[in-house]
């Protein structure tokens, strides 16, 4: 990517960027720390001098994004290019030099400023150790005038930092971040613990600044209202996953994904509004309390279909990785499932479910009444054309895909209701969006289940349930034998779906090859529908 | 003007008045023992033996009185604290710098570094410290710098469990990020950045430790594993006042109460200083 | 409509510092009352004065507080505290610390209504279970065998609202009782705090910094700067037309999502100043006529 034309107008640019922290909370006695899963493929590209507004809610990710695009963090995944460079995975001694064109302001002045040094002494620092003055004196007295530039006076260089007020401590800190003059600074909630009047003052000086100075600006918070006054685009997060982005005047007006519109119309404005308080929620049967519609996988009770193979055997383990508290792995038989339980088997109860079976799938709701995430794997592909191919096979297939999910649907909808709303996840495939002559009667199948699940969402809605559809292209199992290449794998698949559940999405495309799809139908469909009659049955 | 409150702060504090007081007294008394003193601390008078004080009928010469050779108690005393604040000072600092350096190495770099440092400490605090101590003397041999070795090998834990754990919680903060981010290297982070912030904490944990080793000093010399036997120590003094407690309790019960007040004075003085220091460095 | 707190010329001094100097605060029987100020306005203090929970060194110097007619300065310490929960209970800011950690939730809010109402063991299970259901918990059972730690911070705040008003009090002080939780979570916790008042007629007093919030709940407005109210009015009146310039300045710093092309304009210096001179001043003023009384 660095042989693009003018590297240097992108400050910025993050593809899929992943992070994954220690999670020592979930620590056992002589097993190595388990690792949680912070940041889930993240893309971002921010020009010179523009500002982006990172905006999210507690355990977003947004303060951890923040750390990592200035590489305090390494990334676990994905690629992080900083004026061209990559930094994804640079050595501390190598991304030293980079250090001095990036800085950070933090949300808490008080413990970002070290308490034994005094004020000029710490604006001064960033100055000598990145050699931008000959010695302590010329540093001196550069700070001087940085500390003028912050609204400060020299007097206030010879304080210690406890000595002065809040807002005083963050003009300190922008201080020490302007002074060696860097091209990027990211802020991480710098106004959040200030009143109204101090916030005002230091927003009002950071506007002033990325104006003259022409710095980059990354500015994290909480409140879309300060984020409006600052940024020229916004980004949204939600469980370490961006939900939404674009520049503020448009997301703003017209905000496309719920979570965001559940963002703003939380915000009070100073405004009388008997409604905003007493109304009813937006999606809310009085139950739920308009929550936003995510989830989290650490906790959560699953039940997977269809586990005796590819797809569902990774969604198994992908659960279990993610903290959920208990899985249901079923399969029309046991055998096959049983090494799922081996590792840990208190968390997983296998089962034996027919889905076609009407009255065993409302016996097995009955029996897991615990369930807060239903996913809906089981499928069959007779992988044959619609004209030549088995009628019974084809019987079948609509049989399990469709009223196999149908059955599971009906009857778990009310647990998932009882346990707080949770999520129902139809494995779909993105032939569902556009038949491939080869697999035509699974494509048709899949396409009344995609049809479905569009329907069951709307009737959940009420009743809080996320309803996630997900549409991979080829993945690599036996089932998929005659797709095209190139192929995914299981477990990329399953990753990416509890990814769109805890980012509350309702609909993903796993891969390149379904993205593509998806972009090329949304962009001329007959075109699509030309290229996949070329995968014609021989 | 920080320092300046701190000061005010300090003459304020009763505890570290107190503290301070006894520790400038042991100070002055060690370094001017052969003025002060009255006599000779090793030189006997057979015919003088085991004189009362002064106040309680004994010769005006000997202020505290006599022991079994004749030797003056006020001036043995006074002798002793000489060896009680070489060890206090020496064996202490040392312990400090030993566990100091583990410490930041095993908080502040984690990993391997701390697995083995961290289970070296708990190891060492399953000894008993007075047992251990005493053994380790027995092998290297009697001496006022085995005494040191000694305490120096026993009690650097201290130090490094309390470095560590404070470490753990500055390495969080966010002025060593920012350190990060100006592009200071790992050890001068460690050293400029983060090791000012623990020394309030060390200056405590270096007084109370002043203590320690004047108490292990103490029962390693009654042993008769300190310094050759004939010089004055405390702890070597309570051993030959033993012998007599019951004609002379005096022999044994003043250098008892010096090593008391001594104690007593370095604790004080940890204490207040441990409740000055806190509220004014760390706000 | 009858007043079920009312405090006249309230002065508070915490170390010979005056934090409040003069405040006049009524609030009515089944109203949310706001009081908005800045860090240091001396807002939480009031609550605090009224609860009768003052910090160390905190100390009332002049005025009177009636709460439902009765003199909070001539009642007897006992009486007071026996008040506290009964008649009169507090919604802190911060859930985290609120809650005492060793305990489980439903031990903590049965020993609430077992000290403050006399229920047995039982009764107190049952209205506690009832309570959780109350603050839309929901599963109160499972809540009830929880510890603190093992809920979110939203969840705390309900279960500490649970508390509040577990025992029918006449009057609630809610001290910035959703600045620690994220914006979605707040908005629930007031509709929910709103929904309480209204059903059971409690009157609030709701300290905060934000006036967003007290637009959205409050029906009466106080402002309050440097220990004195500068202005006090319905909401309605309030939000539509601000008198005090301080007030209008307040408006004026606050950030809105909706208005990208408004300028900020932070609180002038030479205003905040002359209000600082103004009170030091007053301070002078009462202790020079200290002298001759």
């Amino acid at each position: 990517m660095t042989s693009t034309g003018a590297p240097w107008r992108v400050m910025l640019d993050v593809r899929g960027l992943s992070l994954a922290l220690p999670d020592r909370g979930a620590k056992r006695l002589f097993r190595s720390t388990p690792m949680r899963p912070i940041l889930r493929g993240i893309d971002l590209t921010l020009a010179a001098g523009e500002s982006l507004g990172i905006v999210g809610e507690s355990g977003s990710g947004k303060t951890s994004l923040g750390r990592c695009l200035l590489r305090l963090y390494e990334p676990s995944g994905g690629q992080l290019l900083f004026e061209g460079t990559d930094i994804t995975h640079l050595g501390e001694p190598a991304l030293r030099p980079l250090r001095a064109r990036m800085q950070m302001i933090f949300q808490d002045p008080q413990s970002s400023l070290n308490p034994r040094r005094r004020v000029a002494d710490i604006v001064a620092r960033p100055l000598l150790s990145f050699g931008l003055a000959v010695d302590r004196r010329a540093a001196l007295v550069v700070t001087d005038g940085l500390l003028e530039r912050v609204g400060l006076s020299s007097a206030h260089g010879r304080r210690y930092p406890h000595e002065l007020s809040g807002g005083q401590r963050q003009r300190v800190g922008i201080a020490r971040a302007i002074g060696i003059k860097p091209a990027l600074v990211v802020a991480d909630e710098i106004v959040s613990g200030l009143d109204v009047s101090t916030q005002a003052q230091i927003l009002d000086l950071l506007a002033e600044l990325k104006r003259d100075l022409g710095i980059a600006l990354i500015f994290i918070s909480h409140d879309l209202s300060v984020v409006r006054v600052v940024c020229d685009r916004v980004m949204v997060m939600n469980n370490g996953a961006v939900v939404e982005s674009g520049p503020c005047g448009a997301l703003f007006a017209a905000p496309s994904h719920p979570y965001t519109r559940t963002l703003l119309d939380s915000i009070p404005l100073p405004e009388i509004d008997p409604d905003w308080i007493d109304g009813p929620q937006d999606g809310d049967a009085g139950s739920a309390e308009g929550r936003a519609e995510t989830m989290d996988i650490k906790g959560a009770v699953a039940f997977v279909t269809g586990c005796n193979r590819g797809i569902g055997r990774a969604f198994v383990h992908a659960l279990l990785d993610g903290g959920a508290a208990k899985v249901y792995a079923s399969a029309r038989d046991r055998d096959g499932l049983a090494d799922l339980a081996a590792g840990d088997g208190e968390r997983v109860e296998i089962l034996a479910l027919d889905i076609t079976d009407h009255g065993a799938v409302a016996a097995a709701a009955q029996a897991c009444g615990d369930v807060t995430l239903l996913i809906n794997n089981a499928g069959v592909n007779a992988n044959r054309p619609l004209i030549g191919g088995d009628m019974a096979e084809q019987r079948q297939e609509i049989e399990v895909n469709y009223f196999g999910t149908l059955a599971m649907c009906r009857e778990f909808a009310p647990v998932l209701a009882r346990n707080g709303g949770g999520a129902l996840v139809n494995m779909l495939t993105i032939l569902s969006r556009v038949n491939l002559p080869a697999l035509g009667s699974y494509s048709a199948s899949k396409a009344a289940t995609l049809s479905l699940t569009q329907g069951v969402r709307a009737q959940l809605a009420g009743q809080g349930t996320l309803v996630v559809g997900v549409m991979p292209g080829a993945v690599d199992t036996e089932m998929s034998a005659q797709q095209p290449q190139p192929k995914l794998a299981p477990k990329e698949v399953a990753v990416a779906a509890l990814a769109a559940v805890q980012a509350g999405s309702e609909v993903v495309y796993v891969g390149d090859m379904a993205q593509g799809v998806a972009a090329g139908l949304a962009a001329d469909a007959s075109e699509v529908e030309k290229q996949f009659a070329e995968y014609l049955p021989q | 003007m920080g320092e300046r409150r701190l000061w005010r702060a300090l003459a304020g504090n009763r505890r570290v008045v107190l503290g301070g007081g006894v520790v400038v007294l042991l100070v002055v008394v060690a370094l001017g023992a052969p003025l002060l003193a009255p006599e000779d601390p090793l030189r006997q008078d057979l015919l003088d033996s085991l004189l009362p004080p002064r106040w309680s009928g004994g010769d005006p010469r000997y202020l505290l009185g006599t022991d079994g050779l004749g030797r003056d108690i006020f001036s043995r005393l006074i002798f002793g604290a000489r060896i009680a604040l070489t060890v206090a000072v020496v064996a202490a600092s040392l312990a400090a710098i030993l566990g100091t350096v583990l410490g930041l190495v095993a908080g502040y770099f984690g990993g391997w570094a701390d697995m083995v440092i961290s289970r070296l400490v708990d190891i060492w605090m399953a000894f008993p410290p007075v047992l251990l101590s005493i053994v380790l003397v027995a092998v290297i041999g009697a001496g006022l710098h085995s005494v040191i070795i000694a305490i120096v090998i026993v009690d650097w834990t201290r130090f490094c469990r309390v470095v560590r754990a404070e470490v753990l919680v500055q390495r969080e903060q966010d002025y060593v990020t920012s350190a990060v981010t100006i592009g200071l290297s790992r050890w001068r982070i460690l050293l400029g950045e983060i090791l000012p912030n623990l020394l309030p904490v060390l200056l405590v944990l270096l007084t109370l430790e002043m203590g320690i080793a004047v108490i292990v000093e103490a029962i390693l010399s009654f042993v008769g594993l300190s310094v050759a036997s004939d010089f004055p120590t405390w702890g070597g003094l309570i051993q030959e006042g033993r012998q007599y407690v019951y004609q002379s309790w005096w022999l044994m019960a003043l250098p008892v109460a010096c090593i008391i007040v001594v104690v007593v004075g370095f604790n004080a003085l940890g204490d207040g200083l441990r409740a000055v220091l806190d509220p004014v460095m760390r706000r | 409509m009858k007043d079920i707190l009312e405090i006249d010329d309230l002065h508070l001094e915490i170390r010979g510092m005056a934090v409040l100097r003069g405040v006049d605060l009524n609030v009515a029987a089944g109203q949310v009352h706001g009081l908005v100020g800045e860090t240091g306005a001396g807002k939480s203090m009031v609550g605090r004065a009224v609860l009768g929970i003052l910090p160390g060194g905190a100390r009332i110097t002049d005025g009177n507080m009636a709460f439902d007619g009765i003199d909070l300065a001539q009642l007897p310490g006992a009486s007071r505290r026996r008040m506290l929960g009964r008649h009169m209970s507090l919604i802190p800011q911060d859930p985290m610390t609120a809650l005492n950690p060793v305990y489980r939730i439903g031990r903590q809010l049965s020993d609430v209504l077992r000290h403050s109402l006399g229920l047995g063991r039982g009764a107190a299970r049952r209205r506690a279970l009832e309570l959780l259901d109350e603050v839309r918990i929901s599963a109160p059972e499972r809540v009830f065998n929880q510890y603190p730690h093992e809920l979110s911070g939203g969840m705390r705040q309900r279960v500490l609202i649970a508390g509040a008003f577990a025992c029918g009090p006449k009057l609630i002080i809610a001290d910035e009782p959703t600045t620690a939780l994220d914006v979605t979570v707040q908005r629930e916790v007031l509709r929910l705090i709103r929904r309480l008042q209204r059903n059971e007629g409690t009157a609030l007093l709701f300290v905060t910094h934000d006036l967003g919030v007290v637009a959205k709940i409050c029906d009466r407005v106080s402002v309050i700067h440097s220990g004195r109210i500068v202005e006090c009015g319905p909401a309605e009146a309030l939000f539509s037309a601000p008198q005090h310039p301080y007030t209008r300045a307040l408006f004026a710093a606050t950030p809105r999502y909706d208005r990208p092309g408004e300028r900020l304009m932070p609180v002038p210096r030479q205003l905040t100043r002359r209000m600082r001179d103004d009170a030091a001043a007053y301070d002078q003023h009462r202790r020079a006529m200290a002298r001759y009384a």
